[in-house]
């Protein structure tokens, strides 16, 4: 059985004065220091995390610091973890808040894989298609990037259907189904396209159960796009 | 040419409808041109009669036809036309609001996803032209690829009327209901572009009419 440390929305607090740091490409470098913290406090470190949802402001002005600050992390080249970035309305006088998940590992853990499947499109930020343990996968928020020239797609219902493509494309390179998924979570800019995704998400599914779904409308995505969606698959 | 959608000859349930008669042979003979002898699933929105239904079902004994309106007096005539007819390919009619997102395919006893055509005739100028928008976002959801959107009625080209008659025919639309209307070509393929449809064929029919095929083109393999 696979143990992971969940954390949700760290701040960039000081932890000797609780307050917020002041500048803000410190404050995100706090935000990963306190993960790094916790993550030692149940014996892992950084480098097991599987997952980023990272909540921002505003996602053109503040995703470029998450990547700066990830490069200093993981290095230039990654590995990075899977991550999902959105904007949202909800950080009051903060700019950014982040969710992680990090594997704690034990004796029987295997190196994590980082999954990137030649048909895949290319990621642009510091961030992996899908990330492979001993049992489970995590994919990545994957929008409606064509693989073919790594361009969003045009339309609603055509960009829906790539984006669970691309999910579908990551899941089977490490050699599972997407209908293996155990917990998917969708992001849209409208509350309009969920029954797109809806539809769609039945084409890929055919007769086989549902995995619980959460559905998040958020302010923004990257690259003004309109839906995403995140993954995780139990394979055996 | 004015009011050609009047019904009449009701036998039983089943309505015959004149436009039906002057426009089936030429349509068959353009969908023969797509679909040959090929097997599928094809939906058809606004049944109406149910005759065109009836006799797609006909001449292509290896589709299975889904007809399909809003109004339960049309379900009614294409079902009693059904009854009659006995095909195996022909599927009982169901209601679908082209007007709402969800049309309940993939549904129990309802067409499967990944249509092989939609067919629609004689509905986008007698409904509002929320009715087009819908129509063409539901069959980029539901049409498998390179599936079809099939429209047949009047349309504008060039943003002109492409007879006299068709713009009489416009203007009574409107005087009966400002949200009808003969609609132009490139204003209903705007909702083609945004949806990844394509217009394959643009097809003249007599009276002045038009087929107007669309593709939903590839994006990766599926």
């Amino acid at each position: 059985m696979e143990e992971f440390l969940t954390l949700k929305n760290q701040r960039g607090l000081d932890p000797v004065t609780d307050h917020l740091v002041e500048e803000p490409v410190e404050r995100v470098r706090q935000i990963f220091m306190n993960m790094r913290d916790l993550a030692k406090k149940s014996g892992s470190n950084l480098e097991e995390t599987v997952r980023l949802v990272v909540m921002v402001a505003n996602m053109n002005r503040d995703r470029p610091l998450i990547n700066m600050v990830q490069k200093e992390i993981w290095g230039n080249e990654g590995p990075y973890p899977c991550r999902t970035i959105i904007q949202v309305d909800y950080l009051g006088d903060d700019f950014v808040e982040v969710d992680g998940v990090i594997r704690v590992v034990n004796e029987t853990s295997q190196p994590i894989k980082f999954i990137s499947p030649e048909a895949s499109f290319t990621p642009t930020g510091t961030w992996s298609l899908g990330i492979q343990t001993n049992s489970h996968i995590f994919v990545s928020g994957m929008r409606g990037i064509n693989p073919e020239n790594d361009e969003l797609v045009i339309g609603e219902a055509p960009r829906v259907r790539q984006a669970f493509r691309n999910m579908q494309i990551v899941t089977e390179a490490a050699g599972c189904q997407i209908t293996d998924a155990i917990a998917l979570v969708i992001y849209v800019t409208d509350e309009k396209y969920i029954e797109a995704v809806e539809m769609l998400q039945k084409q890929f599914w055919g007769k086989k159960p549902l995995p619980p779904i959460t559905i998040n409308i958020v302010e923004a995505l990257n690259g003004n796009d309109i839906v995403e969606i995140e993954g995780t698959f139990l394979y055996i | 040419m004015v009011n050609e959608e009047k019904e009449l000859d009701v036998i039983s349930e089943r309505i015959d409808t004149p436009a039906f008669h002057k426009n089936f042979p030429y349509i068959i003979e353009v969908l023969k041109t797509e679909f040959g002898a090929n097997s599928g699933n094809i939906l058809e929105i606004a049944s109406g009669s149910g005759q065109h239904a009836l006799f797609f079902a006909n001449t292509f004994p290896a589709i299975v036809f889904w007809p399909s309106d809003l109004q339960s007096y049309h379900l009614q005539s294409i079902e009693a036309w059904r009854q009659d007819a006995t095909l195996d390919n022909l599927r009982p009619p169901f209601q679908l609001d082209v007007l709402k997102k969800n049309w309940g395919i993939g549904e129990v006893d309802r067409p499967p996803d990944g249509l092989d055509a939609i067919i629609n005739i004689n509905m986008i100028h007698i409904s509002p032209i929320e009715a087009a928008r819908n129509l063409f976002w539901g069959s980029s959801v539901h049409l498998g690829i390179n599936g079809k959107l099939i429209l047949y009625g009047p349309f504008m080209k060039d943003g002109q009327h492409t007879s006299t008659s068709n713009a009489e025919f416009d203007q009574w639309l409107r005087s009966k209901d400002p949200s009808w209307g003969v609609r132009g070509i490139e204003e209903i393929s705007v909702f083609a572009n945004s949806n990844q449809l394509v217009l394959d064929r643009l097809v003249p029919m007599p009276a002045n009419n038009f087929i107007l095929i669309y593709r939903r083109s590839g994006q990766t393999k599926e």
